[in-house]
Order: C-alpha cells, then structure tokens, then sequence
C-alpha cells in the first residue's frame, strides 16, 4: 500500500497494486511509435492525438493500479438494539418501536438486531415482533456478546452509533468489552426498559451456614421480594423433603423469614426455600436453595438384604460413636447429593441384581472421586455370589469377584440354555453372549461348559466340552438371533449332553424373552432332577412366560429370576455360576488371624475372639493388603485404596449367621468401629482453607494451605473432583499461584447443588482433602429488578452517548466522522471513454 | 458471465458517435492540374488493391468499437464462471497468546500466522467478507465484517500479543455468533493450539487451525515466581520458583534480590515434572526478586526464561482503643511488632481513616450498628449486636475450640480456666471459637461480609496472662486484617506451565494448509480493463503505420 498524500484535509490516497505502474512505461512506448508514425494526420492534430494517447494510457494503468480515495464522511448507521430477554419480557421492544417511529434518523442506515444470550439481525421491526426469543436464549443477558456482535455488522466508513434498548441487568459477561467500544469510535445510547408491571413474588436469597456441628442448631433465612403486599406460604424443605411451612404477610419490597434446624444424623444438608403465592407470573424464581456441610461424628450408611439383622452393628457402633443409617436393597443411593451425606458405604449380602448400572456407577465415582470408603461384607448374595463379577463395584473392592477353584472341589457341568428368536436381537442377545461368556471364563479347567441356542430349533453352539478349552469365547460369539420359540427342544439336548457327563455337579441356566410352543417341561425337569441335574431360569423382558419359567426353576431346584433390563444377565449368570459351583461359600468354625500389626486394628482383643462360622471365598488384587486371614490363609479382611477413597471387604458378616459368637465378644464394637473410621472419607486436617467467589456464572476457587511447622508447604499439586447438578463428574487440576495457594475457575450453568472434593497431594499421596459444595440458584433474569441505571449510564457516558436519547435530535448532531474508502478506477475509466471518444473525433473530424 | 453493474451499459451508446465520426467523408474540391498522366498511371493500381486495404476504415472503427466496449465492461463489473462461486465469509480467529511467540525455525509462530493471514486477506474476492477476532480473554473483535482489504490489514496491525496463555472457548463461541448472522459464514483459527487442557473439549473435528502442529519444540521456562508473606507472622516472607520442560533438562536459574545475587542453583528436569524450589527470608522491608534461568541454544520462548516479583513492604497496623486505659491489653498489643495504638474514651461512630481495628471494652461498644471498621469486644458487659447476655459463669475450664479456625491456631487456649465469664447467647450469624460447657466465650463473625469478635470475659481475670495463648490469637486476629496486596506480594507475568510446555491440544487432522493458489487474484474489472490498454496500444500502432485507416 502506497499513501500518496496522507491525510490532507482529512483525505489520502492509496493504491492497492502499485506494482502496475511499471505499465506506465508504455507511453514513452506511444511517443516513440508516434515519432515514426506515417498516419495521415497533420500538425496540431497529429500532437493532439498522441498527447491523448499519452493521457488515456496513463488515466488506464492508474485504474489497474487499483487506488482509493479515503475521505471522511459523516454518513451514520444506526445500530437498534432490543433486548429480547425474560427480564424485560417484550417491553424493550415495544420501547424500540415507539422510538423508532419518533426517531429523525437524518439519511442514517438503520439495522434491527436483537440479542439476550446470543443476538441476531433483522430486517426490520415486524421481524423481529414476529420472532421467537428462545433463539437466543432468553434466560440470559450478555451485553459484551451483543455489542461485540453490533460492532462486528456495521459497515466500513459508516459513522457508528447504537441505540440500546434494556434493563441494564446482565447474567453474565466481561464488562472490560466496553473499552474496546470506544477504541472502534462505537457511541452507544441507552433507553433503559423496565420489567412489566405484573404481580410478583419470588425467593431473592437463602443464607445459611456453610458447616454446623451435628446436632448445632443453625438458622436458615430467606428474602422473600413481592411487588404485591399480602399473605404467602413459605416452605423450607431439606433434602427434598418439607420440613416447616410459614404463613407470611408479606410487604412490598423484600421481606426476611427464618427457619431454624439442626443436622442430626445426614452430613450433607441441601436445604430449600420455596414460596407459594396467588399473585405470581413466573414459577422459576419461587425456589432457592443452599448447602449446609454438618460436621461431627463419622456417619455410615448400612444397605443390608435384612434390615432387621443390623441391628447388633448399629447398637456397637453407636456405643462407639458412630451413627449408623440402615436401608434395605432398595435404598442404595441413586443421587450424589444422597450418598454424599456418608463418609462410608457398606454392602451387606445385596446382591448386584438389586442395584442398577446407574447406581453401581454412582458407588465407583463416590469412592474414587469424592473419597468415600466402601466395605462389602460376606454373605451368600456377596462377591461373586452376589454377581458383582466385572461390575463397577467389583471394580473398587480389593478382592476379585471370581475366584480359584481348589481341586478338591467338585467338578461342574453347566448347560447354558439360550433363547435366540427374532425378538432377541438387539441388546437382549449381545448381553445373552456376553454373559455366556462370563460364566464360561468362571469355571476351572476341570469344569465343563455346553451352550445351546434355540429358537424354532435347537443349535448346540458349544457341545459340551472342558470350560478352558480357548475357542468356547469364540463358538459363543457366533449366535445370532432369528426366528420363533421353542424350548422344548433345547431342553432336551441339554438333558442329553449332561446326563452324559461325569461332572459331580451339573447344572442348566434356560433364559428367554418370549413364549415357547407347547412341550413337556414338566417331563424333562423331572428328568433332569431325578438325573442330578438342577434348573434355573431367566425371564428377560415383559413378554416371557414368567409362569412357566418360575415353575421349571421350582420344579428343577434351582433359582428364578426376572428382569426387564439386559444388562443385568451377565450378573445374573455369573451369579448363577458361583452358586451353582458351591465352592465360593465356605462353612465351618475358624478364627481370624491378623497377618501384621497396623493402627485400625490395634486394641481389638485378638486374643479372645471367638469363631467365626463362614466366609466367602474370594481373591485380593495385587495391589491390595490383607490383614486378617482365615485358618486356610483365605483372605478375611483385605483394604486398599481407590482413587481419592479406600475400600474394604470382609468375607464373613457381621450378623447372627456367620458371626454370631463375635455379637457377643467385646471386641466386636470396637473392631468395626476402627475400621469403619479407617475407610471414611477423609476429614480435612485443617492444612488448608477453601474459599469460593461466584460471579457472572463462574466460580473461583482459592485453596490456602499453611502447614503450623513448615509454614506454606511445598512439593504438593492440587486437583478438584467436581460433580454438576446432573451427576456428571470431571477433574480439575489447581493452579498454584502463590506460595501455599492454589486457584482454578470453573462455569456453573446448571441450576443446583455443586459437589466438590479438593485435594492436596504429594508424590501421588494425598495430604489434604476438604469437601464443599456451592448452590446456583435461577438466572438474574427472574429477579425482575429495575433498570440499571449506573450500569447503563457508565456504559453510555465511557463511548460518548447519553441515557434516554431525544429520538428527534439525537441523529442529527453530525459531530463524528468516519473514514470513507471509495474505489476510484471507475472515474479514471470513465475518464477514458470521454478522452477516447476526444481522441476519435480529432482523428476522423473531415479538414477543410 | 453476470454483470454487478449493468446500468453502465448505457455508455455502449457512446459507440454512436464514434460510428458517425467513420461515416463522416472528406468533402472532394475540384482543382486544375496540367495533366492526368499520373493519375492514369496510378488508376489500375488503387482499383486492384487488396481487399485489406479497402477495408482499413472498417478494422480501424472495430478497433475503436472494441476499446470501447472494454472499458464500458469493466464499469459494468463483470463477474465471471470462476468468480461467481458463492461469496465466502470467514471468520478468522488470530491467536496472540505467549506461545505464538515461540520459533519454529527462522520465524515465530505470530510471524507465520500474520503472513497466512496477509495471504488470505490478498485472495478475499469482491463478493467475499472476512472478520477477524484476537483470542484474548475476553475476546476482541479487530474487524467486523468487511471485505475491504485495507481495514482488514489495518485490524492486524492492531493486534497485540500477550504474555500469557488464552483461552479459545469464548473467542470461538463469539466467532460462532458471528457466522450466525452470515450464510455459508466458516470459522478458522490461526493459532498453535497450545491452550489448557479444558479447551481440548472445543476442538471439534471440524475446527480449522491455520497453522503448523508441532509437538516437538524444546523449551525450558520458569512457570512460577511468586513471593508471600506468611499470615502468621507477616515479617517471615517465602518464594517459590518452578521449571517446566517437556524434554528432560539440565541448567541453571539465577536469582538475585534487589539487583544483588541471591542464589545460583542446579536445575534438572523431568519431562513433565516441574522443576521446584523455595527461598525463605525475614523482613519487614520491601523487596525485588529476579530469576534467570540460563537455557541452550534452541530453546523456543524466550519470554518464559526471565521472572521477577515484588515484596510489599510491611505496614504498621492501626489499632483504635475505645474505653478506660487497660494495662493487659495495651502491653500485649505493644508485644505484637508492626501494631500503633491510640485511644480514645468512647467508642466511635465512625473510626478514624487508617484504622485497622476498634478494640472496646466493658460497656463501650458499638451501639446502632457495627462500623465497617473490624472490632473486637472485650468483656462487654451488656447485650448488645453482638448478642445477649444472660448470666455470668465462674472458675469456667475452656473445653470446647473450632480448631479449624485460623484465628485460634497455635493459640492452645484448651483448659484455660476463667474466674468470671458472662454466659451469652451469640446473636445470629456468629461462629463460636471458644466455649465453655457448651457456653460461648469467644464468638462472632470473621468473614467478608462482617468482622466483629467478642471475648466474653476479662482475660486478666483468668490465667491467661501467663501463657502465650491469647496473645497469639489476638495476633491471629490482627494479622488477618493484612490483606494480599498491603502484605506484600506481586507476580510476575508469566506465560505459564501450559505455553510454557508448548503442548498442542488439537490433534493433526485438525491442521490444515491454505487451499488454493497463492498467486494474487484478480477481480474480473481488472482485466478486462487491461486487454482495453493491449488493444489501446495494438490499435495505436496499427494506425501509426498505416494498418488502419
């Protein structure tokens, strides 16, 4: 680029291809051709027309060198910019409207655009009456996304103005964007809008302690706002759950209630205020909540197949000082927020069946996300028995679901009857292969394994042969699914092959989704029993025959089971197997034998413990310490530690079947007392402070340590496990920033409760942890409060434009100038045609 | 081909002279000559002349004609087959992040990416429209949508560069804005990809980043210098440095203290495993810290091999005694280094500017509400806002403290035995430190919103005057009243560990080269007027020699 003569008069030029001025060359060219020339002409004629030439060439390469003429021009565009958010809820743009039809825009270009999260242009007001504002978010408002967008449209070499119609009251948003309005000369005028006067009433804040000490009474108080005085109910629920109603008679304006309650036996405490009014538009501001950690004794939380049985445990823990909560099956925790008010789990005989993926799934992120502890004891429905094998929960235990078999043990023979028909395609199938496949991969070389699948027919898919035999994986892989129903059949082969082998022990698992054809069930269940053959049943789906299914596994002494979700069959069979097997329960008296000395089980009397009566067969992870063991050496109690939590397994119980000698023994208290604080989740060791600041959908995390010896401690990383409203966990490292700080920021879009476990570590081994939580509640939107008027006036006053524009006379100062570019290579061309059109006439003019 | 322009089609119409310039004869005149020898002579000659040269006129007019209609078409702007693919609109997101100033080879990544940019703007057609956004937090928009080549060199000119790492997410959310309002509108990204971690979920398999992956730069960089004051006893101060590289490496850091050498140490470091190292000191004095770190040849950022911080120096905390005189807590705050003390008789409204804490005590407290100024309330003797007073207790052991409070760390106030203690009931809000049996005898708020403290007894009146215990809480409570930047720390500006580990986060399918020629393009105006100057100075020479007529 070339300034030929910059900034005269507030003008330049510059040519954009000067390179092409070398075609200037050509005129000395048309001199030169001109000095030989012999065309007729004469005279001053003759020099006219060279002298043209000469001109028109040069007028030519002047085009091609592309220049343009930058001069300042006072044309405007006027940016409209309507807020289409819930706060203001149409009344911007009717603002708009009522100003655009005043408005003298003085020959200014005027574009419509809306915005509140995002923004869009319109091509005028009818469109944008017509538009729908869920486009662009409507529970936000971003001034920094909208002017960056109307800063982005306006056209070059336009004076720029906006006019902006809002309350002021962003969600979010860098407010540092404003400078920049300056710097692109964008003057921005504001008409502040008010929110639509319609009655109101909504929950504005919840203060409550962030920790209490159990049992310590605490305050919770509410602002309740209303724009229309009069009676109101206002609820406190905790945990979900209504705990006190308030009638209120409220003022207009903000109006303070308080709620008193104290944290017993759960430690996290999500307490939330909602109120219920006549006159109310909007329901999304009618409930906030807050988080209150309690802090105090260790609580544990007991699932147990028979609640009753519990509660020798809960009287000696109690004695010990800790609180222990019992649930049947069916109370295992299926949200964060609930589980999260333990500092350990413990799984008594439930077995896998009983928990869904989601729930098991909920367990593993609780022990290696937030560091909760987890103890699995012994039982007939445990480990492996319990069809844990390859489940998230097996996953964090230290021992392994499947297990050794010893050789003494009888062999066994299983049959693994499988439904193939068309209506097993899908999920139904696959699960059916893979938990075939399970089953086969735990049973012992000695073992054997057949698999038939059946549909109108019967396919042995794997005859009968030793379960290590490698290509069983294989043969199993190759079902697919197709036509009718027809057990009968299958059955029969299984008989066959069964009745043949020399297993001790021999078994069939039959599971189907549908109704078979009519055969002799009865005839060969008896068959099968009378030959030592036992019969299980799976019902898959709600279109299986349950009737039938329940009565073959009743005739065949096996077990029935149903369920309507696939991906509980391999648990199912696995199960199956193990029990089926008899050699993962082992039942006769021994004592415990602690293999070394460690703090958790230091005091327990060991010397006068009595006998246990049974354990459960299972096999420590390499990674794993075992600490008591059984006169056999199998392992007892085993721990280790899984990700930010440690976990447990006890292979015999703790109720009056297997332990019912400890019940009486004085240790016995004291022992689960200890290892339960051993396995809960870690309790801050007051190294560090976390302190957290919320703005514009973000929070800032500051963690602070300080060590009372070594001052800010070094050598250590910082990480965040963090879980959303919705469950969802991620990690997040720290930043150290300071000696003994660390900081990170995270977004908080979602509404509700953030959970978050912070931890200190050193070379992998964590130093300190501290659990926090940090409640979002509903969008600024819904607060209804009125116009900003300081923001909107710092906003207009930084870029040089004015509250409250007078439409008639705003436009028409004319005080600003932008810099206008315009091509001149037309003009020179258009040059061109005139001195041509010269040029011909001077040659082909008649003389006289 | 398609006009933008076709009005100016109106000038074809000047062809109508210049015809009738052609059509316009030379008027014969009769003269007399001697003899018409010659002209017989002469006769047979023009009669069988080529039939070019009887229609020299006519070429010369198609010529004339021809220069007309060039030029008249390049007014009228025409958009050619190859031109009149549709319009495009970019997008392009410029990365001036720390990173971008790393070499790779002879030019830095900021270099490479100006000059690509430069390159995309020379190609941008008439019908095309670019705008550029820097990826700064927040980002900045450099140029809306233009397709003026000027403006949008002119918004390069203007980008600056950072010092420290950036966030892509929100610049890529704005650019996404952008398109929305643009048909067929695409987003590119000069950058090198070197962002945080919680990027990489930005990076979708459609993101384009105009730019050379490199995974393999070497760098050594200083990630963190930063000195602190310890809030426990503010003279002692600790610096901290650390090194980062993605290879392993060997080296040394300098450092120096106001100008003058401190240390010199060995540094070695793993791939990945920051480098780390501590400095401890005592003052009360202000001071400059400077590291160095002394790299190879080949090392990628420069920027990142020097640091410096600044210790604050200490002040003096202003402590505002309101009440009768008090020995005891005169000559603890006396005790305490850094503190002034003044008093005055009743406690104030309002506390003098430069007042770090009020401390009343007996029945001087604030009465209507607590003044923003932090207070600490010794022994009051009535109900006040602070809380009720219900009875006294006496010879009370203190039994119960939240040890999780800094305020009451290192201070071992267990077991202390109070002879006389008022029995209160903390207004709400408050947090009890110390408690007796349950009953509160230190207690208040101590946060952001509010900071007022009440010891509810007469510390001389207990055997607290020998032990170390209340004196170092009422430090505790005095030091906390130093904030960050009166305490003294400063960081210095430093890229950090993610630019400094020059780490992309995008994977190689995500780089893509510039399509198309990087010859410049020429819009179709252009030339068609340059075949009107060929055919200018062909119909120039054609007539000079007598071609044309």
């Amino acid at each position: 680029m070339v300034f030929l003569q910059p900034e005269v008069d507030g003008l330049s030029f510059e040519i954009l291809r000067p390179a092409w001025l070398f075609l200037l060359l050509l005129v000395p060219l048309v001199w030169w051709v001109h000095a030989r020339s012999i065309a007729p002409l004469r005279g001053r004629r003759r020099l006219a027309t060279v002298i043209i030439r000469s001109v028109l060439i040069v007028l030519l390469v002047f085009a091609l060198s592309e220049p343009r003429w930058v001069r300042p021009s006072d044309r405007e565009e006027v940016i409209l910019l309507v807020d289409e958010s819930r706060s203001v809820d149409g009344k911007a743009v009717e603002a708009a409207e009522k100003f655009a039809r005043e408005a003298n825009f003085a020959g200014a270009d005027v574009v419509w655009m809306g915005f509140a999260g995002g923004g869009r242009i319109f091509r005028g007001i009818e469109e944008l009456k017509k538009a729908d504002p869920a486009d662009v978010r409507p529970a936000e408002t971003r001034f920094d996304t909208a002017l960056s967008l109307a800063a982005a449209n306006f056209r070059p070499g336009r004076v720029k103005s906006v006019v902006l119609f809002s309350d002021g009251v962003a969600t979010g948003g860098d407010e540092k964007q404003f400078s920049l309005l300056k710097e692109q000369a964008i003057r921005v005028h504001a008409v502040p809008v008010a929110p639509p006067d319609r009655p109101e009433v909504l929950v504005r804040e919840v203060n409550a302690p962030a920790s209490v000490r159990t049992n310590e009474p605490m305050q919770i108080t509410a602002t309740v706002q209303t724009n229309r005085p009069g009676p109101v109910d206002v609820d406190l629920y905790r945990n979900g759950v209504r705990i006190a109603t308030r009638k209120v008679d409220l003022k207009n304006g903000p109006n303070e209630v308080r709620f008193e309650d104290r944290a017993d036996r759960e430690k996290l405490l999500l307490y939330e205020v909602g109120v219920r009014s006549t006159q109310d538009s909007i329901a999304e501001n009618n409930q906030l909540g807050a988080a209150v950690i309690s802090e105090g004794a260790a609580k544990v939380l007991l699932v147990t197949d028979r609640p009753e049985s519990a509660r020798y445990l809960e009287w000696a823990l109690r004695q010990e000082g800790i609180e222990l909560s019992v649930r049947p099956g069916q109370g295992m925790p299926s949200q964060m927020s609930d589980i999260q008010n333990f500092d350990t789990l413990v799984i008594d005989n439930v077995p896998a069946s009983d928990l869904s993926r989601q729930q098991m799934d909920l367990l593993h992120s609780y022990v290696r996300d937030f560091g909760g502890g987890l103890l699995m004891l012994g039982g007939d429905q445990a480990y492996g028995l319990g069809g844990y094998y390859r489940t998230p929960v097996e996953e964090v235990l230290p021992v392994s679901c499947d297990f050794q078999r010893e050789e003494e043990v009888p062999s066994l023979a299983l049959a693994l009857v499988i439904d193939r028909s068309g209506s097993m395609q899908g999920e139904k199938i696959e699960m059916a292969k893979a938990a075939a496949r399970a089953s086969a991969e735990l049973l012992g070389p000695k073992d054997y394994v057949s698999v038939i699948a059946f549909d109108s027919g019967c396919y042995p898919v794997v005859p009968l042969q030793s379960a290590g035999n490698s290509s069983v994986a294989t043969q199993i892989a190759s079902i697919e699914a197709a036509g009718g129903t027809n057990m009968a059949p299958a059955m029969e082969e299984a008989l066959r092959q069964l009745s043949g082998s020399s297993a001790k022990l021999k078994h069939v698992i039959l599971l189907t989704d549908g109704i078979s054809e009519q055969g002799p069930f009865y005839e060969l269940t008896n068959q099968m029993s009378q030959t030592g053959i036992t019969v299980s049943t799976v019902a898959v789906g709600d279109g299986s025959d349950t009737e039938l299914l329940s009565q073959i596994a009743q005739w065949g002494g096996g077990r029935y089971y149903e369920t309507n979700d696939p991906s509980t069959v391999p648990q199912i069979f696995t199960k199956e197997t193990m029990t089926a097997s008899k050699s993962a329960i082992q039942e006769f008296p021994f004592l415990a034998k602690p293999v070394r000395a460690v703090d958790f089980l230091e005091g327990v009397p060991w010397s006068d413990s009595p006998f246990l009566l049974g354990y459960v067969r299972t096999k420590p992870k390499p990674t794993s310490e075992t600490w008591l063991v059984t006169e056999r050496g199998d392992p007892l109690l085993t721990t280790w530690r899984y990700g930010l939590g440690t976990t447990a397994a006890f292979t015999s119980d703790a109720r009056n079947r297997w332990a019912v000698e400890w019940l009486r023994w004085n240790g016995f208290g004291k022992f689960w007392a200890q290892l339960l604080r051993r396995l809960s989740r870690p309790e801050s060791l007051g190294l560090s402070e976390v302190a957290i600041k919320e703005k514009d959908g973000t929070l800032h995390v500051t963690v602070d340590a300080l060590d009372p010896v070594e001052g800010f401690p070094s050598g250590l990383t910082g990480s965040i496990r963090l879980a959303d409203p919705d469950g969802k966990a991620r990690e997040l490292p720290l930043e150290k920033t300071l000696p003994g700080r660390w900081e990170t920021s995270f977004a908080t879009p979602l509404k509700g409760i953030y959970s978050a476990q912070m931890l200190l570590a050193r070379d992998g081994q964590p130093v300190d942890s501290r659990f926090f939580t940090y409640s979002r509640g509903y969008s600024k939107e819904f607060l209804f409060d009125p116009p900003d008027r300081e923001f909107l006036s710092s906003l207009t006053s930084e870029t040089g434009g004015v509250i409250d524009p007078d439409p008639k006379t705003v436009f028409t100062r004319k005080d600003r100038r932008a810099s206008l570019e315009e091509e001149l290579w037309p003009l020179l061309a258009l040059l061109v045609l005139a001195g041509f059109v010269l040029d011909v006439a001077i040659r082909r003019w008649p003389e006289r | 081909m398609s006009l933008l322009f076709p009005a100016a089609l109106w000038l074809s119409l000047l062809g109508l002279p210049i015809i009738g310039f052609y059509l316009l004869k030379t008027r014969q005149r009769r003269r007399q000559v001697s003899t018409l020898l010659f002209w017989q002579q002469i006769k047979p000659k023009i009669e069988n002349s080529p039939l070019w040269r009887k229609l020299r006129r006519w070429l010369s007019l198609l010529l004339q004609l021809l220069i007309l209609m060039l030029v008249v078409l390049a007014i009228c702007r025409p958009a050619f087959d190859w031109e009149k693919r549709a319009a495009q609109r970019t997008v392009a997101v410029f990365d001036p992040s720390a990173s971008m100033q790393a070499a790779d080879g002879k030019a830095t990544r900021w270099q490479t990416a100006r000059t690509r940019l430069d390159e995309a703007i020379a190609r941008l057609r008439v019908q095309d429209e670019m705008a550029i956004l820097s990826a700064e937090n927040p980002p900045r928009i450099l140029s809306g949508w233009t397709s003026s080549k000027r403006t949008l060199r002119e918004a390069i000119t203007g980008a600056g560069e950072l010092r420290t790492g950036t966030d892509p997410r929100a610049a890529l959310d704005l650019a996404r804005e952008l398109t929305v309002v643009r048909e067929n509108a695409r987003i590119e990204v000069y950058s090198d990809s070197v962002w945080p971690e919680v990027a990489r979920d930005a990076v979708k398999p459609d993101l384009i980043l105009r730019g050379d992956r490199n995974d393999k730069a070497v760098n050594a960089g200083i990630t963190l210098l930063a000195v602190r004051r310890s809030p426990v006893s503010p003279g002692d101060w600790q610096l901290d440095a650390e090194v980062v590289s993605p290879v392993a490496f060997a080296g040394t850091l300098e450092m120096r203290r106001d100008g003058m050498p401190m240390d010199r140490v060995e540094v070695k470091c793993e791939p990945g495993q920051p480098w780390k190292k501590s400095w401890r000191g005592s003052t009360e004095f202000g001071s400059t810290f400077a590291a160095t770190l002394q790299v190879s040849a080949g090392d990628a950022l420069p920027s990142d091999n020097q640091a410096s911080c600044e210790l604050a120096p200490l002040r003096p905390l202003r402590v505002l005694l309101a009440g009768p005189p008090d020995p005891y807590m005169e000559a603890l705050l006396e005790s305490i280094p850094l503190v002034q003390t003044s008093r005055v008789l009743m406690f104030p409204l309002k506390a003098p500017d430069g007042t770090d804490l009020i401390i009343g005590s007996g029945s001087h407290g604030p009465e209507e509400r607590f003044p923003s100024t932090p207070v600490l309330l010794v022994n009051p003797t009535t109900s006040g806002l602070w809380g009720k007073l219900e009875g006294s207790l006496k010879d009370t052991p203190v039994t119960d403290l939240d040890k999780k409070s800094t305020l009451v760390s290192h201070a071992n106030l267990g077991s202390v035995v109070i002879e006389e203690s008022g029995q209160w009931k903390p207004a709400p809000g408050a947090k009890v430190l110390a408690a007796s049996l349950g009953n509160p005898l230190i207690f208040g708020q101590w946060d952001e919103r509010a900071k007022w403290m009440v010891i509810g007894f007469d510390p001389a009146k207990s055997d607290l005057p020998l032990r170390t215990a209340f004196p170092i809480f009422v430090s505790n409570l005095l030091q906390s009243l130093r904030d960050e930047s009166g305490g003294g720390k400063a960081m210095a500006v430093l890229p950090g560990r993610v630019e400094s580990e020059l780490h992309p986060v995008a994977p190689a399918e995500n780089f893509q080269s510039m399509q198309g020629s990087s010859l410049p393009v020429f819009p179709g105006w252009w030339l068609v007027l340059l075949a009107g100057v060929v055919v200018l100075m062909l119909e120039w020479f054609f007539y000079s020699r007598r071609l044309t007529d």
